[in-house]
C-alpha cells in the first residue's frame, strides 16, 4: 500500500471508529452511571471509573483516534486549497505530528495525576 | 408561431461596463447553442468571440458554460435546455481569451504532468499490438478511451477550482488507461504521480461533477476511485 493511500484509509477507519466511540462516550458520560440516574453522582464514582485500566485504555485509544482524524482532516483541508508547495507540505506534516504528539502526551499524562 | 429566445452571452473584456450582452434569437427546431452563437455573430454582433471546430461533438473545442453547466455548444440543442433565457459563459477555471473562448493551457499542463504518452515495454518491437476483445483491459476501458479533451470535467471539478496543483479528472483518467495497458512500461512512474498527497487522486472528493459534465459520458469518477482502490490494494485495478 502506498503512503498517501494509508493516510486516506486510516482517515476512514478512524472516522468509523469515532462514530462508535463518540456514541459510547456520550452514553457512558450521561446515562450509564447508576448514581447519575439516581441523582446522586459523586466525584468518587467518576474517579473509580477513570482509574480502571480498561477504561483508561479505551480513553487513550479514543484520544489518539480523535487526534489522528482531526489533524489529518485539517491537513486534508489545507492540501485541498493547494496553496502549499512540496516544502510547505513537509513543514505542515512535521508541525501536525508535533501538535498531535504533544496533545496525546498531555492527555495521557492526565491519568498519572489520579 | 415564431419563438424567440434570449441569449445572455458573457463578454470579456466587459463592454460599456456590462459583463453580459443580451441577444434575441429566433428559435429553430434543431438549433444548437453553437448555431445560436453563429446567428448572433453573423446578424447582430460580429465581434462576438467563441471557439469551435468540428461542429459534431468530436473535437471538444466548443465547450462552454451553458446555464451554469459545462457543455459542448455544438451538441447541446437549445430546446433541450427548456428555458427562454440561455446564459453562455466561458468555462470556469481557465483564463479567458475573449468573450466565451478560454485557453485550455491549465488543463494541458496537468495532462502533460500525468505522462499521457504511451511508453512501450519494447520500443524496438515491430510486432503489432493485439488486445483480445475479451481481455480485462479491453472490457474495462471501451468508454474511458473516448475523451476528446474538451476540458468540461476540469471546469466542473470543485477541487480544480481551489487547488492549482490538482491533476484534474481527465489527466487522471488518461493515466488510468496507461496504467491498465499491459504493454506500458511507465506504470510505476505514473502510480507515484497519482499517489502524491498534494495533487494526486487523494484530493478527489468523489463528487461526480466530472462524470456529470463529460459530454462523452465517461465515468471519470470511476477511474479515480479505481486508482484509489489499486493504491490501497495493488492488484485490484482490473476487478470490475
Amino acid at each position: 500500500m502506498f503512503r498517501s493511500a494509508w493516510e486516506w484509509y486510516l482517515q476512514r477507519v478512524t472516522g468509523g471508529l469515532l462514530i462508535v466511540l463518540l456514541a459510547a462516550h456520550f452514553w457512558v458520560e450521561h446515562f450509564m452511571t447508576a448514581q447519575l440516574r439516581s441523582g446522586n453522582l459523586t466525584y468518587e464514582a467518576i474517579l473509580a471509573r477513570i482509574s480502571n485500566p480498561a477504561w483508561q485504555a479505551i480513553d487513550i485509544a479514543f484520544l489518539i483516534i480523535a487526534l489522528y482524524h482531526g489533524l489529518n482532516g485539517l491537513r486534508n483541508i489545507i492540501l485541498d486549497y493547494g496553496r502549499l508547495e512540496r516544502r510547505g507540505v513537509a513543514v505542515l506534516n512535521i508541525a501536525l505530528v508535533l501538535v498531535g504528539a504533544v496533545w496525546a502526551w498531555w492527555g495521557i499524562m492526565a491519568f498519572s495525576r489520579l | 408561431m415564431e419563438l424567440n429566445i434570449t441569449l445572455r452571452v458573457s463578454r470579456h473584456p466587459a463592454r460599456n461596463g456590462k459583463a453580459f450582452d443580451e441577444f434575441q434569437v429566433k428559435l429553430e427546431e434543431k438549433m444548437s447553442v453553437l448555431d445560436a452563437l453563429f446567428r448572433v455573430q453573423r446578424e447582430q454582433d460580429s465581434s462576438l468571440g467563441f471557439r469551435c471546430s468540428c461542429r459534431v461533438g468530436m473535437c471538444g473545442t466548443c465547450a462552454v458554460y451553458v446555464n451554469r453547466i459545462p457543455r459542448l455548444a455544438c451538441s447541446t440543442l437549445v430546446k433541450s435546455l427548456e428555458s427562454d433565457v440561455v446564459t453562455i459563459e466561458p468555462l470556469p477555471h481557465y483564463p479567458i481569451v475573449k468573450d466565451v473562448a478560454v485557453s485550455l493551457e491549465p488543463f494541458f499542463e496537468q495532462w502533460r504532468r500525468a505522462k499521457p504518452a504511451f511508453r512501450p515495454r519494447n520500443p524496438d518491437s515491430a510486432e503489432l499490438a493485439r488486445i483480445p476483445k475479451d481481455s480485462k483491459y479491453r472490457l474495462l476501458t471501451p468508454t474511458k478511451r473516448d475523451c476528446i479533451t474538451c476540458g468540461a470535467c476540469f471546469a466542473a471539478c470543485s477541487i480544480v477550482g481551489m487547488n492549482d496543483h490538482y491533476l484534474g479528472p481527465a489527466a487522471i483518467n488518461k493515466a488510468f488507461l496507461r496504467i491498465l495497458d499491459p504493454r506500458d512500461a511507465a506504470r510505476e512512474e505514473r502510480v507515484k504521480i497519482l499517489d502524491r498527497s498534494l495533487d494526486g487522486v487523494w484530493r478527489c472528493h468523489t463528487q461526480f461533477n466530472c462524470t456529470a459534465a463529460c459530454p462523452r459520458n465517461i465515468d471519470v469518477t470511476d477511474s479515480i476511485v479505481r486508482i484509489k482502490r489499486a493504491l490501497l490494494w495493488p492488484g485490484r485495478l482490473l476487478k470490475p
